[in-house]
């Protein structure tokens, strides 16, 4: 059973058998001892190798996470990143009085957010989104004044295509347990979408009301509606439909994805009706009450 | 954790140090050689039956009781030596040896340790041999560890004569096809990789194996956990992490590599360090990794006072004093009490509860 061939102690008894024969070296364990060496080495081996692996496991959950991160980042910059840009050029048509630094200046403001959406458009071109996770904060909205506040925004690029947007808030609307950036995120991502799919002097119109246990917000549009066979992929990261946006606007197709993440994230559900020729209506029902979910 | 003391030193404390000492290389040897003499004198037919080569083997056996009596008596726990001593009784039945000498050495061991320690040393000694003699003839055989009622039992029994027939491509194609089948890979760790590998150490303690195919069976079971990994390293975060190592060389691995995978399956961040990892560097990592629980195990006996001193270690780092500690292991199977007396603040018989263990152990602290 000794593995190591330790040095025994001079016997007590010196005229006994044991005395006579300690000398003797055994090897009848020698080939225990390379199926035992085999083993160590094969342990050591699957050691590293369960360590590969989950290194590898990790470096994987990372790049999803680095790009969630990227596509998040650049999505949500892109829109306000529009309307500096917008609202450049507006200023650069109208107030032609300006002095001419001045000008310069609105002109580098132009330019460089042009810069930059050209730059997240890029991102948004690398990052390929394979699983989202939502962080929520959740607190007491009263998405009334969210829609209002996000509509008027929304009018400035809508009034550039001559497009209409109405808001229709149901009677006592109630408040909703929601992370209130989150919520603005789907609206804004709905909204951006039904005025980049609606021609020239057609009316968008965004209703709230209350379903029950449920706030229900539409969106409503009368764009070219989006053929049946197209409807499964809406949802999902990187799928475009076969409709073109009206004004030659550049589509990620990850909003409606992001979207529905979101409105799963608060336990609510996301869908859509769409008829070819006569319009698309995006919906979203969000329960009152908030439930974390495992 | 307020009883453990209790367990590390009962009653005979003084006597136990001195019981320890009998562990130290030289008295070991001393008193095996002493023994065996003292057999072979009083049995004199035996050197002419068994030869030169069967002293030295019988010197060397003396010192493997000695190891586990001194470390069953460090522990307080007669069980760990009188399962001993049925292990070793069980392994000579299969190999046609006389059970008769084994008891008969242990006697004269028992004659031994009584001269050469003092009194009260002696005695407890002698009670541990005698417990273990007392029930020398009450053996039981072990039996089979793969239960025909269990509905995973026939992918059990194909695996163990896919591992003893020696065809691994089959043993890895049997569990791959279950587990890309649905079949739940924590199944198939505690309902097909446990049962079977039990039975390789049954059968080879049976004598219906031999060394080789033991190895092999092993081996090509961390083969085939190796191909699921796609099933065990896919769980969502949950921000803990484990650091599990066997203390010493210990060669059976898979046990505690079972575990740390059973926990990266229920969203841990597990470091399985495997063996022979110094001391230093395990508290070094745990540090590193922020671990929230350590798992340690051991199989045999006599690597026990390899755990304590790994526990008192960790009890002893500074920022690691209140870090919980699973153990596991053969030893710990057999005496229920002893992972008290180990320091620990838990231990595990399988995987799952394993698990179980340290989710109530956190639970258990957060609520403070």
């Amino acid at each position: 059973m000794k593995r190591d061939g330790r040095e025994k102690a001079p016997p007590s008894q010196p005229e006994q058998p044991v005395a006579r024969i300690k000398e003797h070296k055994p090897t009848a364990h020698d080939d225990l001892k390379i199926y035992e060496d085999l083993t160590a080495l094969n342990n050591e081996l699957v050691t590293a190798q369960r360590e590969l692996a989950r290194s590898n496991a990790d470096l994987i959950r990372l790049n999803e996470q680095k790009n969630q991160l990227l596509g998040m980042a650049a999505h949500d910059l892109r829109n306000p990143l529009s309307a500096i840009s917008l609202c450049s050029e507006y200023l650069l048509n109208d107030l032609l009085n300006l002095p001419s630094d001045q000008l310069e200046m609105l002109s580098t403001i132009k330019s460089s957010s042009e810069f930059m959406l050209r730059l997240i458009e890029d991102i948004l071109d690398l990052s390929k989104i394979e699983s989202i996770r939502v962080e929520l904060r959740i607190e007491r909205c009263d998405l009334a004044n969210l829609a209002a506040r996000h509509v008027a925004t929304s009018r400035l690029i809508a009034a550039r295509k001559k497009i209409h947007i109405d808001l229709e808030i149901g009677p006592e609307l109630p408040s909703v347990e929601a992370d209130p950036h989150k919520v603005e995120q789907v609206l804004e991502n709905l909204l951006s979408n039904a005025i980049k799919f609606s021609p020239p002097d057609k009316t968008v119109t965004v209703t709230m009301l209350r379903m029950g246990a449920h706030v229900r917000i539409e969106v409503r549009d009368q764009g070219p509606g989006i053929p049946e066979g197209e409807l499964g992929r809406l949802f999902k990261p990187f799928q475009r439909t076969s409709v073109k946006p009206t004004g030659g606007e550049k589509s990620s197709g990850l909003g409606l994805a992001i979207a529905s993440k979101i409105v799963e994230a608060h336990g609510g559900e996301i869908g859509m009706e769409s008829k070819v020729g006569v319009g698309s209506t995006f919906f979203i029902n969000l329960p009152l009450r908030f439930k974390e979910r495992q | 954790m307020h009883e453990k003391r209790r367990f590390v030193r009962p009653v005979f404390a003084g006597a136990q140090v001195e019981v320890l000492s009998v562990a130290t290389e030289s008295q070991r040897s001393e008193i095996a050689e002493a023994t065996v003499t003292r057999y072979f004198a009083t049995h004199p037919g035996l050197l002419k039956r068994y030869g030169e080569t069967g002293i030295i083997k019988s010197v060397e056996e003396v010192e493997y009781h000695l190891t586990f009596l001194a470390e069953a008596i460090a522990s307080s726990s007669p069980s760990l030596f009188t399962t001993y001593v049925q292990w070793a009784r069980a392994i000579r039945m299969a190999r046609k040896e006389t059970v008769a000498d084994l008891a008969e050495i242990l006697k004269s061991l028992r004659e031994v340790l009584s001269e050469h320690l003092p009194v009260q040393t002696g005695a407890i000694a002698g009670e541990y041999l005698e417990q273990a003699l007392s029930r020398f003839d009450s053996f039981v055989a072990e039996p089979s560890h793969l239960n025909g009622d269990d509905p995973m039992a026939d992918l059990a029994r194909s695996y163990l004569n896919a591992l003893l027939r020696g065809t691994r491509q089959l043993a890895a194609t049997l569990i791959d096809s279950a587990a890309n089948g649905g079949t739940d890979v924590r199944e198939i760790y505690l309902r097909v990789f446990q049962p079977v590998l039990y039975e390789i150490g049954r059968l080879w303690q049976n004598n219906e194996i031999s060394v080789a195919q033991e190895h092999y069976a092993s081996a090509t079971t961390q083969l085939v956990m190796s191909q699921l990994y796609p099933h065990i390293f896919n769980a969502d975060r949950r921000g803990k992490v484990l650091v599990a190592a066997c203390v010493s060389g210990d060669l059976h691995e898979i046990g505690l590599r079972m575990v740390a995978d059973y926990f990266e399956m229920a969203g841990w961040d597990t470091h399985y360090l495997g063996a022979n990892v110094p001391t230093p560097d395990l508290l070094d990592l745990m540090l590193e990794r922020r671990a929230d629980m350590l798992a340690l195990s051991v199989t045999m006996i006599f690597d026990l006072p390899a755990i304590r001193d790994t526990i008192e270690a960790v009890r002893k780092r500074e920022k690691c004093e209140n870090l919980p500690i699973l153990v596991g292991g053969n030893p710990f199977n057999i005496a229920p009490e002893l992972w008290r007396s180990v320091g620990a603040d838990g231990y595990a018989p399988d995987a799952a509860i394993a698990l179980k263990v340290a989710e109530d152990i956190l639970a258990i602290r957060a609520a403070r």
